[in-house]
């Protein structure tokens, strides 16, 4: 039998578990992938939000709609030359009374590449299962919920809206070539059809999940060495005592299902 | 039956963890359990605590210490033997320590020590009889006739609620107290009511805080207890 | 989006032609646009020799083509030693006999804006003089206003439609209306006519027939 025991419901589950998850702050990351047919550089921010605890014995936490709100800014090339053909204006003559024809070169009208800027907000819901993990690091003993599985992100609606994004961007960054003006829809149109949902997807999941699934939420932390009394004074120092082991679970007490943290300690 | 029961969060400490706690209190602060005139303690450290002689007319005062041994507590229901004359019932712990007291036995005749801790006085040096009480003062910081008697103390009481640097902590207090073996008995009454003093303000001043109880691992705000349970002592309360 | 029509700094999309009457030799150089670069000298000539053969011979055009030339000496890679470069004609002299015209264009569209200074003062295309030519193609959609950058009073509209261009289909019959020109005569300040309707992608020429010395500039350009 433990020495210590402490114990907290569901209800308290739920107000630990907001207290953290508003701590966690923002978390960024940035990097290159690809979109569809295109490499990308990216920088995306994403915080945590929400939530409904479940315990589930014996260690088992579950987080229904874990809501993440993220933001992206990408960047990628676009070489408009590979949908819509370079432009070839023939030679023109003119006839110039009393002088005669004159003509111009031709001249070929070759797209340039562009860079496309690209920034956009949303969020998506998932639920997870996080595991009660104990861990001793640097002589804490922490207990935190650890995501198990890789959580299945849907974006749905976002998608699209990513996808207007990009092409409303598409058009902003070719404004300035000339003789764009007639073909901005129809590249716009070519854009997006080789980017496609199943691009968007294939960006987003990866960059999206780990701030799900690579966060681990505090539940508590015990230095190994704790003090129990604080210094008072010359003949006062500070009193310790030495937590030898810790462990965490998920205890269903009927009727309740409890966090449950139990300790040794020695003098 | 769940752990916290209509509150949100629920402690309990085994009485072996409660030891371990209060071993750690007086090993750290061991001037806590022992007292004395300035002849057995020159000066206030974390070892001892300094206190005034005795005063008595004639004399410069009377030197004597106190000192305990760290106290073993037991929890309801009783697994450390107590003498007949005490009962540990529910929600009481009892105590069993040793107290030390010792007195400066200065002037008088000279009798033997046989108490080991004692200085002895050379008996081949002369003492003017007149001198009955000699001007040690020059001597203050060093017993030169210390007399030490050990006796075994076991005492019951209950927990009380108190604070401890601004939080909600524990504090022990005396019930009732018994000396073994100590004869006559009126001679014992004199001594369990003086130990019974004294025990009482040791006790004062241990206290431990609830959220050492529990570790700190979650917020506790306690609304029922701390309260000894069987062997441990429990609280519930909010986050 | 602005339409980048200015005579006196030739893009890609501009040709500036010269006829020479007299035999001669007429040297030139190549500036970048706005002047600033420029070194006095005339490294290049347009060789103009009699007439040969019949008398009634058509008019003969020589193209030349522009190219700029980034040049670097001394340590390499260290901007401070490096000359940035120059723009550099196809063929440094060209021969051509009196009443020819030459023309120069770029074909690069990287190539920044450049002009054509003649030693002598009809020769160049920062003020269009006699029997000279700026040709441009419109490639914005709308009505551009042109004036005269300096201060002529001669002043003009092109308008400009967009093609509509759905798919390929429309693309194709678009591209295929690209080799028609429409002419604007330019005599005395005067254009003739002085409105013209054109699609997107389609040139104009600007023949400048005699003058006080003209530019042919987007009104809001000209400073």
């Amino acid at each position: 039998m433990s020495e210590i025991v402490a114990a907290i419901d569901e209800g308290a589950a739920q107000q630990l578990f907001d207290f953290e998850v508003a701590s966690l702050g923002t978390m960024a990351t940035s990097g290159a992938s690809s979109l569809g047919p295109f490499a990308v550089t990216y920088a995306v921010t994403g915080m945590l939000s929400n939530g409904t605890i479940d315990l589930i014995a014996p260690g088992t936490v579950r987080v229904a709609d874990l809501r993440l709100d993220w933001h992206i800014d990408l960047s990628f090339q676009l070489d408009i030359g590979d949908f819509i053909p370079d432009i070839h204006i023939p030679q023109i003559c003119v006839h110039i009374p009393c002088v005669g024809d004159v003509c111009t070169p031709k001249i070929d009208i070759v797209w340039p590449t562009v860079s496309v800027p690209v920034s956009f907000g949303d969020f998506v819901k998932t639920t997870v299962d996080l595991g009660v993990a104990i861990s001793l690091v640097a002589a804490i003993w922490k207990v935190e919920g650890v995501v198990q599985g890789v959580p299945n992100l849907q974006f749905g609606v976002a998608t699209a809206a990513l996808l207007t994004a990009i092409g409303l961007a598409v058009a902003a960054a070719v404004g300035w070539v000339p003789l764009i003006g007639p073909f901005v829809a129809v590249l716009v149109a070519a854009v997006l059809a080789a980017v496609g949902i199943a691009g968007l997807t294939g960006l987003l999941g990866p960059i999206l999940t780990p701030f799900i699934s690579g966060t681990r939420f505090p539940i508590t932390e015990v230095p190994a060495h704790f003090q129990v009394l604080p210094s008072a004074g010359p003949f006062d120092p500070a009193v310790f005592v030495t937590v030898d082991s810790l462990g965490a679970e998920v205890q269903h007490n009927p009727p309740e299902d409890e966090l449950v943290v139990l300790a040794d300690i020695s003098a | 039956m769940s752990l916290t029961e209509a509150r949100e969060v629920f402690v309990a400490v085994e009485e072996t963890a409660l030891n371990d706690l209060i071993t750690a209190v007086c090993a750290t602060r061991p001037h806590l359990l022992h007292y004395g005139s300035p002849a057995f303690v020159t000066a206030s450290s974390t070892s001892a605590t300094q206190m005034a002689p005795i005063p008595f007319p004639g004399s410069p005062g009377l030197q004597w210490s106190v000192e305990l041994t760290i106290p073993r507590l037991d929890l309801f229901k009783e697994d450390m033997p107590l003498p007949p004359e005490l009962s540990l019932g529910p929600g009481q712990f009892s105590l069993a320590t040793e107290v030390r007291l010792c007195v400066d036995c200065a002037g008088g005749r000279e009798k033997p020590q046989d108490d080991p801790d004692g200085h002895d006085h050379d008996p081949k040096e002369p003492r003017d009889p007149r001198d009955q009480w000699p001007d040690d003062r020059d001597d203050w910081g060093k017993a030169r006739h210390p007399v030490c008697c050990r006796l075994g103390v076991y005492a019951v009481g209950h927990l009380v609620s108190t604070w401890v640097g601004g939080e909600r902590a524990i504090g022990f207090a005396l019930d009732d107290l018994e000396l073994v073996d100590v004869e006559p008995n009126a001679l014992e009454s004199v001594l369990e009511c003086l130990l019974a003093m004294i025990l009482r303000s040791v006790l004062a001043t241990l206290s431990l805080p609830v959220s050492a109880l529990q570790l700190d691992a979650f917020t506790l705000t306690p609304t029922e207890g701390p309260l000894i349970d069987v062997n441990r002592v429990l609280a519930r309360g909010d986050f | 989006m602005t339409e980048n029509l200015d005579s006196r700094a030739l893009r890609n999309t501009d040709c500036y032609a010269q006829r020479f009457m007299k035999p001669g030799l007429y040297p030139y150089a190549l500036v970048p646009a706005g002047g600033a670069g420029g070194n006095g000298e005339h490294p290049y000539v347009v060789e103009v020799v009699e007439k040969s053969g019949r008398e009634d011979r058509d008019m003969h055009q020589t193209s030349v083509s522009v190219r700029f030339v980034k040049e670097r000496h001394g340590e390499c890679c260290d901007e401070r030693y490096s000359d940035p470069g120059r723009f550099v004609p196809d063929q440094e002299r060209v021969t051509v006999e009196a009443g020819d015209m030459v023309v120069w264009n770029s074909p690069d569209a990287a190539t920044r804006p450049f002009a054509v200074e003649g030693q002598k003062e009809f020769f160049g295309s920062t003020a269009l003089t006699n029997e000279c030519g700026y040709t441009h193609v419109f490639t914005t959609p709308g009505e551009h206003t042109y004036v005269d950058a300096l201060g002529s009073g001669l002043k003009g509209v092109v308008r400009v439609a967009d093609p509509q261009v759905k798919d390929r289909d429309g693309l194709r019959a678009w591209q295929s209306r690209l080799g028609e020109g429409t002419l604007v005569m330019i005599n005395e300040g005067r254009p003739e006519p002085a409105e013209v309707d054109i699609m997107l992608g389609q040139t104009v020429f600007f023949a400048v027939v005699t003058g006080p010395g003209v530019t042919i500039t987007a009104a809001g350009l000209h400073s």
